[in-house]
């Protein structure tokens, strides 16, 4: 295993794992503790869109798909900020529209799209030093927007009406988390692939959860987890020769039924294993 | 004057939800504004939090707009919070503050718990206290910054019917220091020592005293009141606390 991180490839995904740990542990518990999972998936889907007009017009994928993105979360925000549309109509219609689009535009790209398999599935071991720049300074500006909002975010996901009539900043943050989704869906992408990104933004959260006693702490566990299943992910996919976007997704769901059948367990035997006080 | 409400309509999608309302609450009253499903409780106290604009008609509180008052305010909303966030039940009442949290606004905080008689369990979890505790700290929460005014949408509607009359005992104490509105379809809450009580059901009546005038049963059962089996039940409900013809003064 030691010898797997001799080489640089693997220091890169390595890191661009644990990078990616942090934006699903901050951005995560807010997406999980606000009942945002299906918005967080509607974006991460649509983003097909915007990886499919950079297939078709040969621009890079990475900015195509933050583009597209940030669009669909400030759409999906947009639409569900009054409550006037279904909340899950629009962001189901959206996210079948992303992937359309996608589809018809990879279709209509010349060439051989072979490396769009990397896109759906990951391609941490192809991680570059400029990838690894661009998600640390996601992270710092994911950290800035907790350290600033924290309280705001707190107050507005436990109780959005309460917040506003304290003169928490309400409208701003009703856009400003799902375009934070946004952000953390494509850095992920890179880890994981877009059809897995889901997996590493709710697990740690949902299992930090169970422990925490505050939104701060629930934060930095899902980190630590997130961290804990990138690493032993990859080097389990190093050593048996697996796709580690799978594989790290794999440890993740193992880890996810182990919690939940422990909990069971400790409700049978009485003794309510795995919440907190 | 708490609150002044004036031939206040709203409308939504073309249908009525309150026509033509008018009210007036006097400072250190303890009001409860009752009314069926769908009568524009919840609309009419939005309203005077200024969540929503009026289609027609003026709500001032605390002698001004509802945005300006709102820091003067302290509102309970209706079970909109989500128990499963990883909150100790100081962090939710600190959640009534703005601005950075010292150690002060922690003792402030705890003296809000002591006032809802659940002083000692600042450091509990906040999903895992029963419904009441959870319904109390949320008072807490609307107290922490001394409101003049406190508005209430169903604060029984988690809480058992053994504990909502200790509730509502609680809430007549509170009424002592501050205004207090609440918003119920429990009509128990007459027993709780009001001093004036409204009925609401797209019109609005109100009297002083905690009993019911005929016209407001009428209004809160509808033309069918009279031959509904149910409403026969609640009138005898509010009979417990006054349904003597006429012993309510129409304002």
């Amino acid at each position: 295993m030691i010898e797997a991180l001799s080489y640089e490839f693997m220091q890169n995904a390595l890191a661009a794992g644990l990078l990616a740990a942090v934006a699903c542990g901050l951005v995560g518990a807010l997406v999980v503790v606000g009942r945002m999972v299906f918005l967080a998936g509607g974006i991460a889907h649509a983003a097909y869109g915007g990886i499919g007009l950079a297939f078709f017009t040969g621009w890079p994928v990475m900015p195509c798909a933050l583009g597209f993105s940030l669009l669909a979360s400030g759409v999906m925000a947009g639409v569900t900020w009054r409550g006037q549309a279904r909340e899950d109509t629009v962001i189901g219609a959206l996210w079948a529209a992303g992937m359309a689009l996608g589809i018809i535009l990879v279709d209509l790209s010349p060439g051989f799209a072979g490396d769009l398999m990397s896109w759906l599935f990951g391609s941490i071991l192809a991680v570059s030093r400029q990838d690894l720049l661009f998600m640390a300074g996601l992270d710092l500006l994911l950290l800035a927007l907790v350290a600033v909002f924290y309280r705001d975010f707190l107050a507005f996901t436990f109780d959005r009406e309460y917040a506003l009539t304290r003169g928490a900043p309400v409208a701003f943050l009703h856009f400003l988390l799902p375009a934070m989704a946004a952000l953390t869906v494509v850095m992920l992408i890179r880890v994981v692939g877009l059809i897995l990104v889901m997996a590493l933004l709710t697990i740690p959260p949902y299992l930090a959860e169970r422990h925490s006693r505050s939104l701060a702490a629930m934060m930095a566990r899902a980190a630590l987890y997130g961290a804990l299943f990138c690493s032993a992910g990859l080097l389990l996919a190093w050593h048996f020769d697996l796709t580690s976007g799978a594989t790290i997704i794999a440890v993740a769901a193992a880890a996810f039924l182990l919690t939940a059948a422990a909990g069971r367990a400790g409700v049978l035997l009485g003794c309510g294993a795995g919440r907190r006080p | 004057m708490a609150v002044e409400v004036s031939r206040l309509c709203y409308a939504l999608e073309g249908r009525e939800i309150l026509t033509d309302v008018d009210l007036r609450v006097a400072d250190g009253d303890f009001l409860a504004i009752l009314g069926p499903n769908g009568g524009g409780k919840t609309t009419l106290l939005r309203l005077m939090l200024g969540l929503i604009r009026p289609s027609r008609g003026e709500v001032r509180l605390l002698g001004g707009p509802p945005a300006r008052a709102r820091g003067r305010v302290g509102y309970v909303p209706q079970s909109g919070a989500r128990a499963h966030l990883p909150a100790t039940v100081c962090d939710v009442v600190l959640m009534g503050l703005r601005g950075r949290i010292g150690r002060s606004e922690r003792q402030r905080a705890e003296a809000a718990l002591a006032r809802v008689e659940m002083a000692g369990l600042a450091g509990r979890m906040f999903g895992s206290l029963s419904g009441g505790q959870q319904q109390r700290a949320l008072i807490a929460r609307a107290l922490v910054h001394e409101p003049e005014l406190l508005l209430l949408d169903e604060p029984t509607a988690n809480i058992d019917p053994q504990g909502r009359f200790c509730f509502y005992e609680f809430l007549a104490k509170l009424a002592g220091s501050a205004t207090v509105i609440v918003v119920s379809h429990d009509l128990s809450i007459l027993g709780a020592g009001l001093t004036c009580v409204a009925t609401v059901n797209r019109r609005l009546l109100s009297t002083r005293g905690g009993h019911l005038a005929p016209e407001m049963m009428e209004l809160l059962f509808g033309v069918h009141g009279h031959t509904c089996p149910a409403a026969d039940s609640m009138r005898l409900l509010a009979g417990l606390a006054d349904l003597r013809p006429g012993a309510g003064e129409r304002r």
